[in-house]
This record gives structure tokens, C-alpha cells and sequence, in this order.
């Protein structure tokens, strides 16, 4: 098995570990059902990181524009797919989390807007991706789509809440961000987080190695379909008044 | 006045050319020849700026004036060719001058919208209007494709008055329109 | 700016002579309207629900009457004759400039009818008018955005409005709180959300010109 499979294995294993080693925890203080609010642990740590990767995928998408560098146009790619997969992750587990604490699925709060919102938003990436044939273009084109689309998140993280009157999220942002967790349950809600990166790292790196051999796949046919004169340098040659040219008479 | 430099096409996987260089300097008048789908119209639109390379560079001075005209170069079915050549002056920042329309064989169909031209007239008005800023290069992709003989002559005097103030490009593969030109690059070579 | 305001003139022509984008978009703001006014015609609509349909129809509006700015100069190929000849620049600010003024027609045109047909009434002109207005305008640019990049890829409208109406549903919160104020409910802070909506479009106003070059030189 190489190093890479027992990295994953690691940190499968290590976040089941935690997860099971908390099941037994006291419910978690600043929530209306303290004893259900573990989900905190699925749910928290891809959203704040979906985040993380949409702005990676804007600056990535700003210097593929930039450098037109395949690499940057793969690491955009990569950015969006893991970055809406854990906004999916965010906004399944917080409709889980809404029935737990609130009794209903969907109360549109604010946060569980801009989440369902930010996913919609990287959604359209892939519709726009896969309508284009020319690959060079769509490269450039989805890359300017990932970093325009990134300046609707502050708004939707930021400005919403204070436009919209009311957010439920009060109590669980205030138990979060706000230190009202006893020790243990940050150190665990925080460990959670970090393992979520760096599954979400490994899936990255992995993603962009593949898209990598998918080019390389796709460069070497094409050059095995071309014949020997592949490497030639075409010039303009004189052309004679009467329609010769010098390579006619070579 | 404008340099090529190992520019190369591709679409995924497949290649239209490669290693292309060439400089053109005032008074050039270069062909650009080969079967179809060799790439001559993807390389005049690369300099014109419509599509971009996958590798090499183009080097052109930036107040250099373009001109362009090619079979796609789409035209507004519901503006006339007047409103045509006012709305590409005021584009190039230049007085509208309807004279050239006259000078490409319009005269009398200025004030028709688009809609009611024929394949020819819009050939005409498209090199009309390539014209317009009296560009330093004129780049022209089969321009007598659609043209009778005197629209042929009329392609011609364009060409050779144009190598007295600039350059010129020409992609095609007429044998009457590549006798125009002093050198040739051959994209199928 | 000579040279972009030809693009709002040309714009226009071409509009009045084909009746497509405007006429459209006039006929599909009344539609909507005429389809809210009978869904809500049996029951008295409160304001923040006559605000959140107008909002809603606007939005729609939006998508069917500026989507194809782009999508049909690429079709016609007319898209070429603009990067030869014209400024990167002047073409952005022409299409948004004319893509916010039919948007500002078409989204007062359809805030009346809905409030005539839904018998709402407007107890604050000045934030009636400035929330609708700045509201437009930031559809209108995000929309030309959009536009340009749902064009690149060979892609209809439907495309343009996968795009654009995610990256818009923002607006709806501003919008909708603003236009209710300004029908009277009564709201703290209801200018802040005019602020917010003219904070979000000037955001996309200067991210805007480089996204469309982006786009354009693609």
C-alpha cells in the first residue's frame, strides 16, 4: 500500500476515532437540544472550509488568467469540486441539524441561505464548463467564473444577516465562535476541523494529479497522431510574379 | 510592424498548426495558402486578436491600426450599411467617411439594412468597413470569395494601394489573389 | 466614452428595429405581473409579500430581457465586428449601460403593475424608487457579466440564467426589505439595504470590466 493510502486510512480511522470516543460526551451548551448537537462536527467544519477552497479557487482562477499555466486552471477545477462538495456536505448536515435544533428542515436563515446560495453558485461552474468544446477557452472562461463568482461570498456571509432581521444560528455561532464550549468539546469540534482540511487537502492533490495524467493522456495522443514533420518551423518563402515560389524550385 | 513567433493551434488534442514565424514589415504583402482546415483563417484570426494561440507570441505595435475582413465577420441585419460604416468610425474614433462605400462598389444600396444585402454586398461592405481609420495592417481572409470579377479587381486595388501605406495579409486559395502577394507561407508545408 | 455610447445607440436601433430584447422583456413583465395579480387576486397581499413578488418577477425579467446581449451578437458573429474594431472597455460599458436602462424601464413597469394589480400602495417614493432603481442596475451588470461568459461557451440564455440568477439571488434579500419599507412596512435600518444592494453592485461594477475582458479576449 503506498504512503498515500495509509495517509488516507489515517485520517479515515482517526476522525471515526474521535467521533466514537465523543458519543458520550455531555450535550453541548448554547443549543435548544444540547444533546443533539454533535452534528456540529459534520456540519461546522465544511462549511467554514467550503469557504477556504472558493477563495483558493478565485486566487487559482486569477493567476490561470493571468499565466494561462494548465496547473492553476486543475487547481481551480479542483478548488470548486471539493469546495461545493463540502457545501453540499454543509447544507445537508444543516438541514439535519435544523430539524434536531429548530424542528423543521429549512427555516430560512440566513445562513442556511448563503450556504444553499454559495452551493447554486458553484453549481453553474460545472454547467458553464461543460458547455464549452474549444478546452482553452473554457480553461480561461471558468477560471474568470470562479474568481467573479467569489465576490458574492462576503456579501452572502456578511451582509445578509444584518439585512435579514432574524437568524436562528445566534445561539450555535455564539456557542462556536463565542467560547461558550466547554474545553473539551472545542478541542474536539477543532481536531474534527482540521481533519476535514486535511481530507479535503488529500482529495485536492488527488484530484489535480488525476486531471494532470487526463492532460498528459490527452497531449500524447494528439502528438501520435500527427506524422514526423511535427517539429518543422513553417516560414513565408519569395513568391516569384509568375505564381513560383523557391520551394517550388528546390 | 508585426512578428510571429512560433505560434501553434490546437484544439484538445488535436493540432491545426504549429512553429509558425514570420516578420511583415511596410509594403509586405504575405499569402497565406493551404487545403482547407489547414488553419489560414484560425491564423489571421489569432492576429487579429479574435482567438488566442496555444503557444508562441505575436508581437504587434499597439497604435498600429487593424483592419480586418473575413467571411464570418458577422454584420447587424438591422442596421444599413451607412449606419454600418458611422457605427465602426465612431469605434475607431475617426469622421465617418461614406466614400468608401462607393469605393467598394455600394453606391446605391447605402440606406438598405443588412438583411436585404446579397452574399457579395456584404463582402464588399465588410472590406469597406476593414478599411475604415486607413489601418496600417489589413488582414483578409478569402475576400474574393463571393465576389464577381470586378469585385475581384476591386480586391486588388485594395491590396496593392494597402502595401503602399502598410502591410497585408491574405489567407486564401485562389490562384488569381495569392499572385497578389511577394512571399507566401504554406500551412499544409 | 464616445465610442461606448455609440454602443448604447447602436443598441438601441437594433432593439426598436427587431422588437426582441425590450419587446420581449415588456411583454414578459406584464405577463408576470398579470399572472401575479390573478394568483393574489383572491386575498390581500401584505407588503413584504408584494415585495418579495415583484422581486421574484424582476428577477425572472431580468434574466428573459438582457441574458442575450452577448449570446446573440455571438450567434450573429456581430461579436468579432466589436473586438475588431471597438475598445474592450466601451463595449462593457455600453451593453451595461443599455442592459440598465431597460432594466429600469421594464423593473418600474412591472413594480406598478403588480401594485396596481395587487392594490399595494407606496408610502416611501424616494426608497421605492432608489431600491428598485440601484436594484436593476446590479442585475443588469451581473446579468452582462454572465452574459459574455455563457456566449464564450456556445451556450443559450438558459445557460446565462444558470449563471446569473444564483450569483443575483443576493439582491432578492436588500430588495425585498427596501421595497417594503418603502410600502410601509415598517422596518428598522431599511436604508442600509438600499446600501447594501448599492455596495453589491459596485462590487460587481469593478470586478465586472475584468471578468468581461477575461471573457471577451478568450
Amino acid at each position: 500500500m503506498s504512503g498515500r493510502y495509509v495517509w488516507l486510512v489515517l485520517l479515515i480511522v482517526g476522525y471515526a476515532a474521535l467521533l466514537v470516543t465523543y458519543s458520550n460526551a455531555p450535550g453541548a451548551l448554547g443549543f435548544p437540544v444540547p444533546d443533539l448537537a454533535k452534528i456540529i462536527f459534520f456540519h461546522v467544519p465544511p462549511a467554514m472550509l467550503c469557504t477556504v477552497f472558493f477563495l483558493w479557487a478565485a486566487i487559482m482562477g486569477i493567476r490561470y488568467v493571468s499565466s494561462r499555466k494548465p496547473y492553476f486552471d486543475m487547481a481551480t477545477q479542483a478548488s470548486v469540486e471539493i469546495g461545493t462538495l463540502l457545501c453540499a456536505l454543509a447544507t445537508v448536515t444543516g438541514m439535519m441539524f435544523a430539524k434536531a435544533q429548530w424542528g423543521k428542515y429549512w427555516e430560512w436563515d440566513p445562513r442556511q441561505t448563503s450556504i444553499l446560495i454559495q452551493l447554486l453558485i458553484y453549481l453553474a461552474y460545472f454547467a458553464l464548463r461543460s458547455a464549452f468544446t474549444d478546452r482553452d477557452r473554457a480553461a480561461k472562461v471558468t477560471a474568470t467564473y470562479a474568481a467573479f463568482a467569489f465576490i458574492t461570498v462576503p456579501f452572502l456571509v456578511w451582509v445578509l444577516p444584518r439585512v435579514v432581521a432574524f437568524t436562528k444560528h445566534e445561539g450555535a455561532n455564539q456557542a462556536v465562535v463565542g467560547g461558550q464550549l466547554d474545553s473539551t468539546y472545542r478541542t474536539i469540534f477543532w481536531i474534527a476541523t482540521v481533519y476535514v482540511f486535511a481530507l479535503a487537502v488529500t482529495a485536492y492533490k488527488w484530484r489535480i494529479a488525476a486531471l494532470q495524467i487526463e492532460k498528459t493522456r490527452e497531449v500524447t495522443n494528439g502528438l501520435a497522431s500527427m506524422d514526423a514533420t511535427d517539429t518543422r518551423v513553417l516560414r513565408p518563402v519569395p513568391l516569384h510574379s509568375d505564381g513560383r515560389s523557391e520551394e517550388d524550385e528546390e | 510592424m508585426l512578428s510571429a513567433r512560433g505560434l501553434a493551434k490546437w484544439y484538445g488534442g488535436a493540432r491545426v498548426f504549429e512553429g509558425v514565424h514570420f516578420d511583415l514589415v511596410r509594403g509586405d504583402i504575405l499569402a497565406i495558402t493551404g487545403p482547407n482546415g489547414s488553419g489560414k483563417s484560425t491564423l489571421l484570426r489569432i492576429i487579429a486578436g479574435l482567438e488566442t494561440q496555444t503557444n508562441g507570441d505575436v508581437e504587434r505595435s499597439a497604435s498600429d491600426a487593424l483592419g480586418y475582413a473575413g467571411p464570418e465577420l458577422g454584420l447587424y441585419a438591422h442596421l444599413t450599411g451607412a449606419e454600418h460604416v458611422s457605427f465602426v468610425s465612431a469605434l475607431r474614433s475617426v469622421a465617418p467617411d461614406f466614400g468608401v462605400l462607393a469605393y467598394v462598389g455600394l453606391s446605391g444600396a447605402e440606406h438598405k439594412r443588412i438583411g436585404a444585402y446579397s452574399t457579395g454586398m456584404k463582402s464588399r461592405l465588410r472590406l469597406a468597413l476593414a478599411l475604415i481609420g486607413r489601418p496600417v495592417l489589413l488582414l483578409l481572409d478569402e475576400p474574393g470569395a463571393s465576389l464577381d470579377a470586378q469585385g475581384r479587381r476591386l480586391v486588388a486595388d485594395i491590396v496593392r494601394e494597402q502595401a503602399k501605406q502598410g502591410a497585408v495579409l491574405l489567407a486564401t486559395n485562389d490562384p488569381e489573389e495569392r499572385l497578389l502577394a511577394d512571399m507566401e507561407l504554406r500551412l499544409d508545408a | 466614452m464616445r465610442d461606448a455610447w455609440e454602443i448604447v445607440k447602436k443598441e438601441f436601433v437594433c432593439d426598436m428595429r427587431s422588437r426582441t430584447g425590450l419587446g420581449t422583456g415588456v411583454l414578459f413583465a406584464v405577463s408576470s405581473a398579470v399572472s401575479l395579480g390573478l394568483a393574489g387576486s383572491k386575498f390581500e397581499a401584505s407588503a413584504s409579500v408584494i415585495a418579495g413578488l415583484t422581486w421574484a418577477a424582476v428577477l425572472f425579467t431580468s434574466v428573459v430581457a438582457v441574458s442575450r446581449t452577448f449570446i446573440a451578437e455571438e450567434e450573429a458573429k456581430t461579436a468579432d465586428l466589436l473586438r475588431v474594431f471597438g475598445r474592450m472597455s466601451a463595449v462593457f460599458w455600453g451593453k451595461v449601460v443599455y442592459a440598465s436602462a431597460v432594466m429600469i424601464c421594464l423593473g418600474f413597469l412591472q413594480a406598478g403593475l403588480v401594485l396596481v394589480l395587487l392594490s399595494g400602495s407606496v408610502a416611501d417614493p424616494l426608497m421605492f424608487i432608489a431600491s428598485l432603481a440601484s436594484g436593476c442596475c446590479t442585475l443588469a451588470v451581473g446579468l452582462t457579466v454572465c452574459s459574455s461568459m455563457a456566449a464564450r461557451a456556445g451556450g443559450g440564455a438558459g445557460l446565462a440564467g444558470v449563471m446569473a440568477i444564483p450569483l443575483l439571488l443576493f439582491v432578492l434579500a436588500p430588495g425585498i426589505a427596501a421595497l417594503r419599507a418603502s410600502l410601509g412596512d415598517p422596518l428598522p435600518n431599511a436604508w442600509a439595504s438600499v446600501v447594501a444592494l448599492v455596495g453589491f453592485g459596485s462590487a460587481l461594477c469593478a470586478a465586472g470590466p475584468y471578468a468581461f475582458a477575461a471573457a471577451w479576449k478568450s
